[in-house]
């Protein structure tokens, strides 16, 4: 095989094999600490700090949107959690 | 307009459990079948490296999308659309196209259990056996592919009875690491074969000037969708089980989709070699699998047993998806037409069976439908899907309230520039690249077909989602 096949065999496994393994372990890892924070305190906030800011940004944009009840329950979901003390989900 | 989301539903189990169904849908014939004969049609490298671009580019994005549209509107296809504010026509375009797909994915199906039968009774073993004798058989026999065919959808009928946690997520965790295990040593045992080496550089070194040929992008897009499921409706479906505290954009976007992916290319080292190694021709079509694999177990040490396994993970891998992907088509019509999920089953697939006899019976006819639906309704209803989402709800909109909402993995702004224009242009271009190609090339007629076909399927889903839209605003008026 060719040095160009090599360098190409050697993108395509860490493009796929190298990514598909990253994403499993840490979606089951983030997930499986998302499940102990639901089951110790009750709750977990469900918004990162940026996801927050971008859906606070928008709910300010766009106030009479017909989802925009949806938003503000989220956004007073993550904020009501995080006033509360209990540990975060996101900070962690 | 909230309320559809605090609606209940049916939720998974556990989140491996999502994860291995995802996959286990995902992971059948798109990655055994069918990368590693368009690998071989296309010329090897060039289509691993368009394949692997259009995954990143195209699926990934648009399955994150897909998921989080049936998390968001908790309803199937016809519904979800509908709900998004969309015509009702998208969402049948889209059951239409997996329906479609599932009448000559079902006759494959048949092709394993074929084989399964042939590892049973240790065929590949006997001296008079040759691969290419054993796959001529098949196909001069009708009755056989009849009755593959009717044992492959009976086969998948059944875990359709117990509903979507239960049956698909109880199999996955059976099937899909069973599976993964057996392609894992035949694919170790295949690249020590003599001239195994042919088969990689095959595989992974480029002829650049294949890149600038439509055909291999339009086959790579299709595959690349046909693999990952994207615009089939499964990801939409499955994602509408999903609870508000589920990852959507790591867990069924990236992983689903180069997890899916990495399995079709441990499929693509386990036949190309092999294909190498035993003088197949790589560019026998659909095929091609059938005509390597039983080549290399007498080859193994505990041979008839790995062939078993192999053929056995094969024959589920294949079945998780049918079943799985099926649940797209029971889903809607369940919805729409009002009746228990026994009967949309029954329905859906006695009409899979029929429908699918002419595929079942011509491996030509096979081929035909899987250029029509595979190259042409399935970019399609993606990009129908892409367009409802991107300008009709709104991308940014989706992000903010339901992509990032529980989310693994922060997805920014280039999300919505993915969905409004990236993808759309790369559909859109590399449609009407290859009907450009095959009007001036040698294959006007061919293009011609495709577009045709595809005006009907247009017309039909458009004619019956409107008839259905009007129905629901009958409803709740």
């Amino acid at each position: 095989m060719t040095v160009t096949g090599w360098i190409m065999l050697s993108l395509v496994l860490a493009l796929l094999w190298g990514v598909a393994g990253w994403s499993l372990v840490r979606t089951m890892g983030e997930e499986g600490r998302k499940a102990r924070l639901l089951h110790r305190h009750g709750s977990v906030d469900r918004l990162s700090p940026r996801a927050l800011a971008d859906l606070e940004a928008w709910l300010a944009e766009h106030p009479e949107d017909p989802y925009a009840d949806l938003a503000r329950e989220r956004v007073a979901e993550t904020r009501d959690h995080r006033a509360s003390g209990r540990p975060c989900f996101y900070d962690g | 307009m909230s309320d559809a989301y605090h609606e209940p539903r049916e939720e998974w189990a556990s989140r491996l459990g999502f994860l291995l169904a995802m996959l286990g849908a995902m992971v059948g014939l798109g990655n055994i079948w069918r990368f590693p004969y368009l690998t071989g049609l296309h010329g090897g490298g060039a289509f691993v490296l368009a394949y692997v671009v259009l995954l990143y580019v195209v699926a990934v994005p648009g399955l994150m999308g897909e998921t989080a549209m049936g998390r968001f509107t908790r309803a199937a296809t016809v519904g979800a659309f509908r709900r998004l504010g969309g015509h009702s026509g998208v969402g049948v375009l889209v059951a239409l196209a997996t329906f479609g797909l599932m009448t000559y994915y079902f006759p494959v199906i048949g092709w394993v259990i074929y084989y399964f039968g042939h590892a049973v009774a240790g065929t590949f073993f006997q001296e008079a056996f040759t691969a290419e004798a054993a796959w001529e058989a098949f196909k001069a026999d009708p009755q056989l592919k009849l009755g593959t065919h009717t044992l492959a959808v009976l086969l998948a009928a059944i875990p359709l009875y117990y509903g979507v946690s239960r049956g698909i997520e109880r199999a996955s965790l059976v099937m899909v690491p069973l599976f993964f295990a057996a392609l894992v040593v035949v694919a170790g045992r295949a690249l020590t074969l003599p001239a195994a080496e042919a088969g990689l550089a095959y595989m992974f070194t480029p002829e650049w000037g294949q890149l600038a040929d439509p055909a291999v992008w339009v086959a790579a897009l299709g595959q690349a969708l046909f693999s990952t499921g994207l615009g089939w409706g499964i990801a939409l479906t499955l994602g509408s089980y999903l609870g508000a505290a589920d990852d959507i954009p790591l867990g069924a976007g990236v992983f689903t989709a180069v997890g899916n992916t990495s399995i079709g290319v441990l499929a693509g080292l386990a036949v190309l070699p092999t294909v190498f190694a035993f003088g197949v021709d790589p560019a026998s079509g659909p095929e091609l699998v059938f005509l390597a694999l039983p080549q290399i177990f007498p080859e193994m040490a505990g041979g008839y047993l790995w062939s078993l396994v192999f053929f056995v993970g094969f024959l589920f891998a294949a079945l998780t998806s049918g079943f799985a992907i099926t649940e797209v088509p029971v889903a809607a019509y369940r919805e729409e037409a009002g009746v228990s999920r026994e009967r949309a089953v029954v329905m859906v697939m006695a009409a899979i069976w029929l429908l699918g006899l002419p595929s079942a019976l011509s491996t030509d006819f096979s081929g035909l439908m899987d250029f029509l639906f595979g190259n042409w309704a399935l970019p399609a209803a993606t990009l129908a899907s892409m367009l409802v989402l991107g300008w009709r709800f709104g991308a940014r909109r989706m992000r903010v309230l339901d992509v990032n909402y529980s989310a693994d993995l922060y997805v920014g702004p280039w999300w919505e520039t993915a969905i409004r224009y990236v993808l759309p242009v790369i559909l859109i271009f590399l449609l009407a690249w290859f009907t450009w190609d095959a009007f001036a090339g040698d294959n006007p007629l061919q293009a011609l077909g495709g577009l045709g076909f595809l005006a009907g399927l247009l017309v039909v889903a458009f004619g019956l989602g409107g008839i259905l839209g009007g129905r629901a605003e009958e409803e709740t008026s």
